[in-house]
């Protein structure tokens, strides 16, 4: 049963303080208590005695039989009721309208029912008088105190009852094993990889496929001998009993949303290892409060504005919007029915009981138990207002019958109306909950077995645990783990009867090969699940344990060596991938540390003579208590790549200070480097065409090498260098080269732009460097001299300036820098190679591996 | 003075020879330093390749928890 959240005191206090004043001093004078001339101090005072022993003994003076009767029955609505249930529970009980409302009013005047409902604000408060009742039109909410359900029931001879009926030919056994199947299915999987889910709460399709295809006994990986990229198992559809399953561990908390992953984690605990009892119970729980849909399994019905996913059993987070109750009302109905089912199966635990007369009196107890029905508004007001089913309800319009919103008839689409359709809604939904959900959690068992059913019992289990009853006992001695497996020397264990080993198969389900899960569990030791286990914390020697134990005695031998041998060589090699690492300076100083009785717990295990591991949680505390020592000692992180601790020279050193050299620097540098000769306390490395060539074997790219220098020297890398690191790294295709002839135009009003547009001489010319400058091939040079003599330019050789190859080309690029136009790199290297120098401008080409670079001196 | 290194990358053996051996078949080229006989830093950017050569000299070493 759902656990109250909020302590009884707290609850009393709560409700008193939206009484007012004068409601207080009622209360208080009609239980015979003394007043109090401050609020808070009547307020408190009533608040230590509703509830008490005290207040059951001015009760039991002052109820009378009607009393007792319809105050038992209110509990079975789990939390507050509106004013019109409890007038309607009074009028069945022969109350006429207006006895009803005076009756209501004696209750909350001797404390046995609490106002549960906030009057617009603060400032106003709950009045006890019929005026103050009609003025709420039946909407008030009401709460019964703590304490005075319990005390009603026990008083109460008229208890909800059921007469026995004959047993069926034949009976369907509970379906427990089937939602153990799910449920183990599901935390199994869940511990492998956490379920992703949509921003809905439900299962991807390839997540559900993954749960389905498990459920159905895939193996959970490609059978050994399968190929790469063979055929890809069908995704299998989800039964409802993997949705039931789901729903359940959601809502008792063993599989957790984790909204940053967007995925279920399994968080079960000790689940898989308490007896079957113990987990239904959990599950029972989990049902209660968990979003399985158990009305949408009705086959006879449909919903009028379903939501896509209507042939999924889950209650969406807008569920009520869309019609049909919502995660609250299935929850009620659910406890409703759950507690009926203890109260008449409480004096023949054992027999036979008619499905419909259950519904009937599961529908007795509450109307409401699924959807609210509009108030008796000729009885309690003279106006009318909308109060749910939205089909043109009239004020004082009794005879007007009220639809069920969002519900309809599945054959027709026909619609259903209160009170009149019960048995084909509410009486279908407490049908379908006893023949599937109390059936999967194993409390029920229905018959006849084959067809419709139309009676249930409970179960042993359900006896157990609806009733107190105790468990038969087990026919096996249940401390005897031995002999429940098989393992075989082909490296399969078969547990025989896996859902009465759910422990067991858990286990194995850690560290072996899930193969198939039905009445037998099937399993398969492969190194990579026991490689898989003992990362999660198994150990050798454990899982040896439990296979041994399990099988009843020794392993197979070949079994046995082999585990052994996995074993060995999973312990022969560990990785620690992010550890810290203490260094000392020498072995007498670590030997002081690990002989300090402060210092040596937070160290781990000792890895050289200078080295020892630390545990990641102790680094901070052992850097200061090192300190306090007088023996501080640099922080070196590794994931903190280092910044400006190198000096790049051209054309080829790089220079360390031997204050911040370290080891990992030094390996990197080595890479692609050779150590020179230090200068002092500078130490030195020079490249060289074998070792960046050497670096390039062992993955130093250009670009790598480009960013790491950069990154270490916090700086842009020399010209000189940076050509000679891309060029040896073969990072650039080889550059070519093609003799031409460079011809000069130096004039203002005719240029080469033009001349190339004339046939003649355009065929001639290679290429345009700029307007001044044109590029023939050397057996052109003649018939360009031709044409050009022929319109009256004379070709003569000469030393052409440097200005005629440079000073136009920088200007152009000055040009091109001022316009911030994007620089073409092909065009300035192809300048720069019949010209010294570097051009400017430089700085604004884009670099070919990032990074800025500098200009040499000019 | 001292150091405290975090985020390093180690590996570290049962026996000297098993590194030793390790260390001749390649993994050489992944070690920063020799801590000790059995232990040896290495490069923790490229551990992805080193599991890769260590899964084709056919071992299955045990992930450290830290």
């Amino acid at each position: 049963m759902p656990d109250a959240t909020v302590p009884a005191a707290a609850l009393v206090a709560s409700r008193l303080e939206l009484l007012s004043f004068a409601a207080l001093k009622r209360v208080a004078k009609t239980l015979g208590l003394p007043g109090a001339s401050k609020r808070e101090h009547l307020a408190e005072q009533l608040a230590h005695f509703l509830g008490t022993p005290a207040h059951l003994d001015v009760l039991k003076k002052r109820l009378i039989p009607r009393d007792w009767s319809v105050l038992s029955l209110l509990p079975l609505r789990l939390g507050p009721f509106r004013q019109h249930v409890l007038v309607g529970a009074l009028r069945e009980r022969g109350a006429s309208r207006a006895d009803a409302l005076a009756q209501i009013e004696r209750l909350l005047a001797l404390g046995c029912v609490l106002c549960a409902t906030q009057l617009y604000n603060a400032n106003n408060r709950f009045t006890i008088d019929q005026d103050m009742l009609r003025l709420g039109g039946g909407n008030f909410w009401f709460d019964l105190t703590p304490g005075v359900g319990q005390w009603a029931a026990e008083r109460n001879p008229s208890k909800p009852g059921l007469g026995a009926v004959a047993a069926p030919a034949s009976a369907s056994e509970s379906r427990l094993a089937e939602l153990q199947r799910a449920a183990f299915i599901l935390l199994a999987e869940a511990s492998r990889k956490p379920i992703r889910l949509t921003t809905k709460g439900l299962p991807y399709k390839t997540e559900i496929g993954r749960l389905a295809g498990a459920l159905a006994g895939e193996p959970t990986t490609p059978a050994r001998g399968a190929k790469k990229g063979s055929k890809k198992r069908a995704s299998a559809e989800a039964p409802p009993v993997l949705w039931f399953a789901f729903a359940a561990l959601i809502g008792a908390h063993l599989l957790r949303p984790d909204e940053a992953e967007s995925a279920a984690i399994a968080d079960a605990g000790t689940f898989l290892t308490e007896s079957p009892a113990q987990q239904v119970w959990q599950l029972v729980s989990g049902w209660l409060n968990g979003p399985f849909d158990d009305l949408s399994r009705v086959a006879t019905l449909t919903r009028s504005y379903a939501p896509d996913e209507e042939s999924i059993p889950w209650i969406p987070a807008d569920a009520g919007y869309y019609g049909g109750p919502d995660l609250d009302s299935l929850a009620r109905a659910r406890a409703l029915i759950v507690e009926v089912l203890r109260l008449v199966t409480t004096p023949r635990p054992e027999a036979w009981y008619a499905l419909d007369d259950f519904a009937r009196l599961a529908y007795d107890q509450n109307h409401e138990m699924l959807f609210r029905h509009a108030t008796d508004l000729e009885f309690l007001a003279e106006r009318g207002y909308d109060l749910g089913p939205g089909d043109g309800f009239l004020p004082g319009s009794r005879s007007e019958r009220q639809p069920y919103f969002g519900v309809r008839r599945a054959t027709d689409g026909s619609p259903l109306y209160l009170d009149e359709d019960w048995p084909e809604v509410e009486g279908a939904y407490v049908r379908q909950v006893c023949v599937e959900s109390l059936s999967w959690l194993g409390l029920v068992e229905v018959g006849p077995a084959g067809g419709a059913p139309d009676r249930f019992r409970l179960t042993p289990l359900g006896r157990h645990l609806l009733l107190g009853k105790p468990l038969p006992a087990p026919s096996d001695d249940a401390d005897d783990a031995d002999g429940r497996a098989v393992v075989q020397p082909n490296y399969e264990v078969i547990v025989l009867d896996a859902l009465a080993n759910i422990p067991l198969v858990a286990q194995l389900d850690a560290f072996a090969e899930r193969r198939g899960l039905d009445r037998a569990a099937i399993f398969h030791l492969r190194q990579a699940d026991l490689i898989r286990g003992m990362d999660h914390g198994w150990t050798g020697p454990r899982i040896l344990e439990v296979l041994e134990q399990a099988n009843g005695g020794p392993l197979p031998q070949n079994v046995a060596y082999t585990l052994n041998e996995w074993i060995a060589q999973y312990e022969r090699l560990a990785i620690h991938e992010r550890a810290t690492l203490l260094e000392a300076d020498d072995a007498a100083q670590l030997d002081g540390w690990l002989a300090d009785a402060k210092i040596a717990p937070l160290l781990g295990k000792r890895l050289g003579p200078t080295t020892a591991l630390v545990p990641a949680a102790n680094a901070t505390a052992l850097a200061r208590l090192l300190a306090t020592r007088k023996t501080p000692v640099d922080l070196v992180d590794y994931a903190a790549p280092a910044s400006g601790v190198l000096r790049l020279q051209d054309p080829d050193l790089i220079e360390l200070d031997a204050a911040n050299a370290e080891p990992y620097l030094a390996y990197r540098l080595e890479g692609f480097a050779t150590p020179a000769a230090p200068d002092g306390r500078t130490l030195r490395y020079q490249i060289s065409r074998d070792s960046i060539e050497r670096g390039a074997e062992k993955g130093w790219t250009g670009a790598r090498l480009v960013a790491f220098l950069e990154a270490a020297s916090g700086e842009g890398i020399p010209i000189d260098l940076y050509t000679r690191l891309i060029g040896w790294s073969g990072a650039l295709p080889a550059p070519a080269y093609e003799p031409l002839v460079a011809v000069s135009l130096p004039s203002e009003i005719l240029d080469w732009y033009t001349l190339r547009e004339l046939a003649p001489i355009g065929r001639l010319i290679r290429g345009v460097p700029s307007a001044r400058l044109a590029l023939v091939a050397p057996g052109d040079l003649d018939a360009l001299r031709d044409e050009l003599a022929a319109r009256g330019l004379a070709l003569h050789p000469a030393t052409l300036p440097a200005e005629a190859l440079d000073k136009e080309t920088d200007d152009e690029l000055d040009d091109y820098a001022d316009d911030d136009a994007l620089v073409d790199v092909t065009e300035i290297l192809r300048r720069a190679l019949i010209g010294p120098g570097a051009p400017p401008g430089t700085s604004k080409i884009l670099p070919l591996f990032g990074g800025p670079r500098r200009r040499p001196p000019r | 003075m001292g150091r405290l290194y975090k985020s390093v990358a180690l590996i570290e053996a049962a026996e000297p020879a098993n590194l030793d051996e390790l260390i001749a078949s390649g993994l050489g080229r992944f070690v920063v330093r020799r801590l000790g006989p059995t232990a040896a830093v290495v490069d923790h950017a490229r551990l992805d390749e080193m599991h890769k050569l260590l899964k084709q000299l056919g071992q299955t070493p045990r992930i450290a928890p830290e």
